[in-house]
C-alpha cells in the first residue's frame, strides 16, 4: 500500500480520520474511539443501514496492513468504496438538502432504538448517489447514554433546518449564505429574517426563536447549574423530538416566489421542429462513443441531456445549474426514475472555491474535476455575453474540466443571445463561431462540428490532445 | 417595538459556564439547544429551569452574589 495521505477535510473528530491511498478510501478509528466503534458494530445497526443504502458500505481491513508511523493510535481501519463525486450542502438544491435532513433524522431514530446516538449532525457527513442521500461518517455513531441530550441539535438546526426554513419561509435559497459560512445558518440570524407570522408556529418558536434567545443569554458564573446538568433528557422525549422534527421537515416546501427564469426552458426554448431531437441524437452518439463513467453537464437545466447520456452509455452524471426551479425539477426527475444523476447548484462564473480550514477543508470545483467527459449545451453564451468572460478563457476552462466533451455555440443572431444583449451595448465583436472554434482548437482537437439550427446554433465535439490514443 | 420573539429577551441570563457534555462529545451543543431540550424533556427539566430562574429572580432582589456577566461565547 502506498503511504496513505490524510484527507485535509477530515480532522474535526478525534475519533479517526479519512485517508486516501492508491485510489482507495480508508477510515481509521483511534484507540479512544475503539469501545464506541465496537459497541456500535456489535449492535448490527450499521449493517442494517448499509443494506438499505442509507450508510456507505465499509469493510474492516487489517490494521497491520495499514502503514504505521501515522500520527494517531489506530485501533481499526475500514475501507470504503469511492463515491463518484463529493458535493457540499452549499451546492445542493432545496430538495437535496431536505432529503439529507430526513436521512439524518431517520438514521438517528433507528440508532436510538438500537442504543446508539450520533455525535454530531454535520451535513457534510452526507453525500449523494443520484438523488439518494447516503451517510458516510461511521465515526459519528457512538453508544447512547440514557438521559443524555441530543448533542448535535444545534448543528442540525444550523446545517439543515435553518437553511431549509430560509427558502421555505423567506423564499431565499440557502446556497450563497451557506457557502459563505460553511457552518450553516445560525438561529439568531434566521430569526431576524423570518416573517413574524412564521413565528407563530410552535416548531419555529422552539427551534429558532427560543434556541436563539437562550443561546444569547449572557452566562454568569454565580449560578450553580449542577441540578440542571444532572437532569435527564428522557429517551422518549429525545425520540419524540426527532420524530416531530422529521414530520415537520417533510412538509417544508420552497416558498412560492413565482417561476424561475429557466425552469420551463425544456418546453419554451427557441428550437424549431426536430432541432431539439437532433441535439439529443448528438449527445446520445457522443455518450455511446465515449461511455463516460462520470459526465458533467454544465447548465443541465432539468436534466434532459444528462438523461439521454445516461440512457446511452454514460454511467453517472453530475448536472450543474444556477436556476433553483430547474434544479428542483432535475432533482425530482432523478429521484422519480432513480437515475444516477445528481443536479447541483453552480454559478459557472463563480465556481465553488477551495475553502474552510487552511483553504483545504472543502475542495473547489477544479480540485474535484475528475469527469471523463463534459457537455455544455446552451451554456457558453451566458458566461461570454452575460458575464463578459472572454472566449479564450472559456475554452481553456471547459477543456480543463474533462478530456473530452461537447459544447454548443449559440450565435448572436439567436433570440436567446438577443435577449441577453437587449439592454446593453454589444461589446463582443469577437463573439463568433469561428473565433470560438479557433479558441477551442488552441486547447483541444475539434473532433466534429454539427450545425443545429437555422440561425446557427452549432454543436462542437472536442478532445484534448493525446487523449484516447 | 416589542415583537413576539423579543419577549424571550426578558429572560435573565442564568446559564452556568461549566456546561457538562458527554465525555465523548467534540461538539459544543450550544446553550440554547440544551435549554430547549430541557423544556422538551418534561416536568423535571422544566422544574429545573424554573428553579434556576427563581434563584436568579431572588438574587436580583437580594443584590447578593450577583456576579458580573460573562460574555456569551456566541456573541
Amino acid at each position: 500500500m502506498n503511504r496513505p495521505v490524510p484527507d485535509p477535510g477530515s480532522f474535526r473528530d478525534p475519533s479517526g480520520r479519512i485517508y486516501h491511498s492508491g485510489g482507495k478510501v480508508y477510515r481509521t478509528v483511534t484507540g479512544q474511539a475503539r469501545d464506541d466503534f465496537e459497541f456500535v458494530r456489535d449492535t448490527g445497526l450499521i449493517d442494517r443501514l448499509v443494506r438499505t443504502g442509507r450508510v456507505i458500505a465499509g469493510e474492516a481491513i487489517s490494521v497491520d496492513g495499514f502503514p504505521h508511523g501515522l500520527a494517531e493510535d489506530i485501533a481499526h481501519v475500514v475501507e470504503h468504496p469511492r463515491l463518484p463525486f463529493i458535493s457540499y450542502p452549499y451546492e445542493w438544491p432545496f430538495p437535496a438538502l431536505k432529503a439529507a435532513a430526513l436521512l439524518h433524522l431517520d438514521i438517528q431514530i433507528d440508532a436510538l432504538d438500537a442504543g446508539v446516538a450520533l455525535s454530531d449532525a454535520s451535513a457534510f457527513n452526507i453525500q449523494f448517489r443520484g438523488a439518494r442521500p447516503v451517510f458516510i461518517d461511521l465515526l459519528s455513531f457512538r453508544r447512547y447514554r440514557a438521559g443524555e441530550m441530543w448533542t448535535g441539535h444545534r448543528q442540525f438546526c444550523e446545517q439543515f433546518l435553518n437553511p431549509l426554513l430560509l427558502r421555505a419561509k423567506c423564499g431565499v435559497a440557502h446556497n450563497a449564505w451557506y457557502r459563505g459560512t460553511q457552518e450553516g445558518i445560525a438561529a439568531g440570524d434566521l430569526r431576524r429574517l423570518l416573517p413574524w407570522t412564521s413565528k407563530l408556529s410552535r416548531n419555529v418558536l422552539l427551534h429558532v426563536v427560543a434556541q436563539s434567545a437562550f443561546q444569547k443569554a449572557p452566562m454568569t458564573s454565580d449560578t450553580n447549574g449542577t441540578a440542571l446538568l444532572q437532569t435527564r433528557f428522557p429517551t422518549a422525549s429525545y425520540r419524540r423530538m426527532l420524530t416531530n422534527l422529521r414530520g415537520w421537515i417533510e412538509t417544508l416546501q420552497p416558498a412560492d416566489t413565482g417561476k424561475t427564469v429557466w425552469q420551463d426552458y425544456a418546453t419554451s426554448h427557441s428550437y424549431a421542429g426536430d432541432e431539439i431531437a437532433a441535439k439529443g441524437d448528438f449527445i446520445a452518439e457522443f455518450a455511446r462513443a465515449v461511455t463516460p463513467a462520470l459526465l458533467w453537464d454544465l447548465g443541465c437545466n432539468t436534466g434532459d441531456f444528462s438523461a439521454i447520456a445516461l440512457g446511452n452509455g454514460a454511467r453517472y452524471a453530475i448536472g450543474f445549474d444556477m436556476d433553483q426551479g430547474a434544479l428542483e425539477r432535475a432533482f425530482a426527475r432523478a429521484a422519480a426514475a432513480d437515475l444516477p444523476f445528481t443536479p447541483l447548484y453552480l454559478d459557472g462564473a463563480n465556481p465553488s472555491p477551495s475553502q474552510g480550514w487552511n483553504e483545504q477543508e472543502r475542495q473547489g470545483l477544479a480540485g474535484r474535476a475528475t469527469a471523463d467527459a463534459v457537455i455544455a449545451l446552451a451554456f457558453v453564451h451566458h458566461l461570454a455575453i452575460g458575464r463578459n468572460i472572454p472566449l479564450p478563457d472559456l475554452a481553456a476552462w471547459l477543456t480543463s474540466l474533462a478530456p473530452q466533451g461537447v459544447v454548443e455555440f449559440v450565435p448572436k443572431q439567436d433570440p436567446m443571445v438577443q435577449r441577453l444583449l437587449a439592454l446593453r451595448d454589444d461589446i463582443f465583436p469577437d463573439y463568433t463561431l469561428e473565433h470560438f472554434q479557433y479558441c477551442l482548437s488552441q486547447r483541444a482537437q475539434i473532433v466534429e462540428t454539427r450545425p443545429l439550427t437555422r440561425v446557427g446554433r452549432t454543436l462542437i465535439r472536442f478532445q484534448r490532445p493525446g487523449f484516447g490514443r | 417595538m416589542m415583537t413576539p420573539d423579543s419577549l424571550w429577551q426578558l429572560l435573565p441570563g442564568w446559564w452556568p459556564t461549566d456546561l457538562v457534555t458527554p465525555a465523548v462529545a467534540y461538539l459544543d451543543p450550544g446553550t440554547g439547544s440544551m435549554i430547549v431540550q430541557l423544556l422538551l424533556g418534561g416536568i423535571a427539566g422544566a422544574l429545573v429551569v424554573g428553579k434556576l430562574y427563581w434563584q436568579r429572580f431572588k438574587s436580583f432582589f437580594s443584590r447578593k452574589g450577583t456576579a458580573s456577566p460573562v460574555p456569551s461565547q456566541d456573541d
